[in-house]
């Protein structure tokens, strides 16, 4: 038994779905779980700002998972599982301004799945990007990548929130991806 | 110095744990919890999730009583594997208490925070569970913007014929054989992310809404403040613009959001050309060949023939896909004779064949 528990704790997302697949076995999602349920619960309660029903839907998207993952052909497990708690959360929102619920939404995700595709660029090419993006981006974007200041260490070095500081990274990282990206492509195109 | 961005904007990390999450609480060291910082931007999971740890304190503990909700719905023999978790999670507990007790709880931001989420980046479920088809026998959107490429380089004399000619239905959507397709025309076109489109000059814009969500941590609000602290906003946005996105999108092979995008075109313009053509080609690239051959026999039927050759021809590959040979086939001979784009290929079809 011991045996197995290794075998299952040191799989892949992708082969512990495999394995669900073939077997139905709910070891494997309690090893999801144990992967993923902190980040399932603070994306809950980013979108849906309640503890409780933060709670609530996570235990509700991993009380459906085994139905979903035995339905669907899963690519990348964690930017599905991204997509999934995202529609939760809106489904929750919808019924609390009595939205019609027979309607099952769910959110894109573009980003998520832009995610798994690696991108080839070269630093120069990536120094090239970070000197277009806005000031207050690339400072907050060297102080934490380059410098490895922490976001407290940067707000208090520019006198700004930690918000602030968040914002400019996470900001500054998706505009540098777009850069390089358009870059990449015309790259392609030449 | 450069390498921990690089990495981070490819995703290379594992994203933070929940030993990360009781770390960053309890640590006063500053580098420490820059490294869980980086970890946190690995992916926009667990940036997402980082953000709603800070309403929850990053306090770890608060997954406590999940995992026993959890762990009541779990079968027996599974009960080992949460009494060495649990074992663990208690020791984290204690040590994580230790700390907070000379740490002062990091201070939540009372700031309004304010999320945004367009309708049209919403894909229904039903369309986000269609089954996907390896992409061996998908035809690249890629592959399509280089023939758009190549078509406007070499606009070939056949070509401009065979828009000024009436085309022969072809048999899988004809009633009757050989039946004419009568007073129809060639519209103005446009290219939006190198993908051909009829130009809809006067279109009017397209509505829809989207979602704000407001809130502040809900340590600091009561739930029913909470509650009414998101709104759906109506707005509209021009038709090119929207299918520049939509374009945007198919060019990075999302079908299934561009599907969704499209649907929403179609309500409002239940004979845009555009729409067809281009959800039947999504459809194509998710193996559901009936649902694009219906689409491509729509371009064939609506009043302009702009993408008859397309719809002629992708026609003819969702008939092969789905395994009608013999439709296929008299299908690709049609398009040969037609001595428009998509002839050479056909003919290598019918070649192939013989």
């Amino acid at each position: 038994m011991f045996a197995k528990k290794e075998s299952i704790t040191s799989l892949s997302d992708d082969d512990l779905l495999l394995r669900y697949q073939e077997k139905s076995d709910m070891r494997i999602v309690g090893e999801l779980y144990k992967r993923y349920a902190h980040l399932v619960l603070g994306t809950c309660m980013k979108y849906l700002q309640n503890k409780q029903e933060a709670e609530d839907t996570t235990m509700h998207v991993f009380e459906v998972l085994p139905n979903k993952i035995s339905r669907h052909h899963i690519t990348h497990f964690k930017s599905w599982l991204h997509i999934v708690v995202k529609n939760e959360c809106l489904m929750q929102l919808r019924k609390r301004k009595h939205f019609s619920t027979t309607e099952d939404l769910i959110i894109s995700g573009d980003s998520d799945v832009e995610h798994c595709k690696e991108l080839e660029f070269s630093l120069e090419q990536l120094e090239f990007a970070l000197n277009l993006l806005k000031d207050d981006q690339r400072i907050c974007i060297e102080l934490f990548y380059i410098e490895s200041k922490s976001y407290k260490c940067i707000a208090d070095e520019l006198s700004v929130s930690i918000n602030t500081v968040k914002s400019n990274i996470q900001n500054g990282k998706r505009n540098l991806k777009l850069q390089l990206e358009r870059n990449h492509v015309g790259q392609i195109k030449k | 110095m450069l390498d921990k961005l690089r990495n981070s904007i490819n995703g290379h990390g594992k994203g933070f744990s929940r030993e990360d999450l009781r770390n960053y609480a309890a640590s006063h060291d500053e580098s420490e919890k820059q490294r869980i910082e980086l970890a946190s931007l690995d992916s926009d999971f667990d940036a997402d999730a980082f953000d709603g740890w800070e309403a929850l304190g990053y306090d770890s503990n608060k997954l406590s009583k999940l995992d026993q909700r959890f762990k009541k719905t779990l079968p027996g023999h599974y009960l080992l594997f949460w009494i060495g978790t649990t074992a663990i999670l208690t020791i984290g507990i204690f040590l994580a208490l230790q700390y907070k007790s000379t740490t002062p709880l990091k201070k939540i931001s009372s700031e309004m925070t304010q999320f945004q989420i367009e309708e049209t980046e919403i894909i229904p479920i039903e369309i986000l569970n269609l089954p996907e088809v390896p992409s061996s026998i998908q035809i690249k959107s890629a592959a399509l913007q280089n023939d758009y490429k190549r078509r406007k380089l070499n606009e070939t004399p056949a070509e401009s014929t065979i828009q000024t000619l009436p085309l022969r239905k072809p048999e899988a959507t004809a009633g009757k054989e050989n039946q004419l397709i009568s007073q129809r025309k060639l519209m103005p076109e446009i290219y939006l992310e190198e993908f051909k489109l009829v130009d809809y000059k006067n279109r009017e814009a397209i509505q829809t809404k989207r979602l704000n969500l407001y809130g502040t941590p809900a340590n600091q609000e009561s739930k029913e403040e909470a509650i009414e602290q998101f709104n759906w906003e109506n707005y509209t946005v021009s038709y090119n613009d929207y299918m520049g996105k939509t374009m945007h999108l198919l060019s990075k092979n999302e079908y299934k959001s561009v599907i969704s995008r499209l649907k929403l075109v179609v309500q409002q313009f239940p004979e845009d050309l555009n729409v067809y053509f281009y959800m039947g080609f999504a459809y194509y690239n998710l193996g559901l060949y009936n649902e694009a051959s219906v689409h491509f026999d729509k371009c064939l039927q609506l009043p302009n023939t702009n993408f008859d050759q397309e719809a002629l021809w992708f026609k003819a590959l969702t008939l092969e896909q789905g395994g009608k040979k013999y439709e296929a086939q008299m299908l690709y001979r049609t398009i040969a004779e037609n001595n428009g784009f998509y002839s050479v290929e056909a003919r290598k079809k019918i070649d192939a064949k013989m």
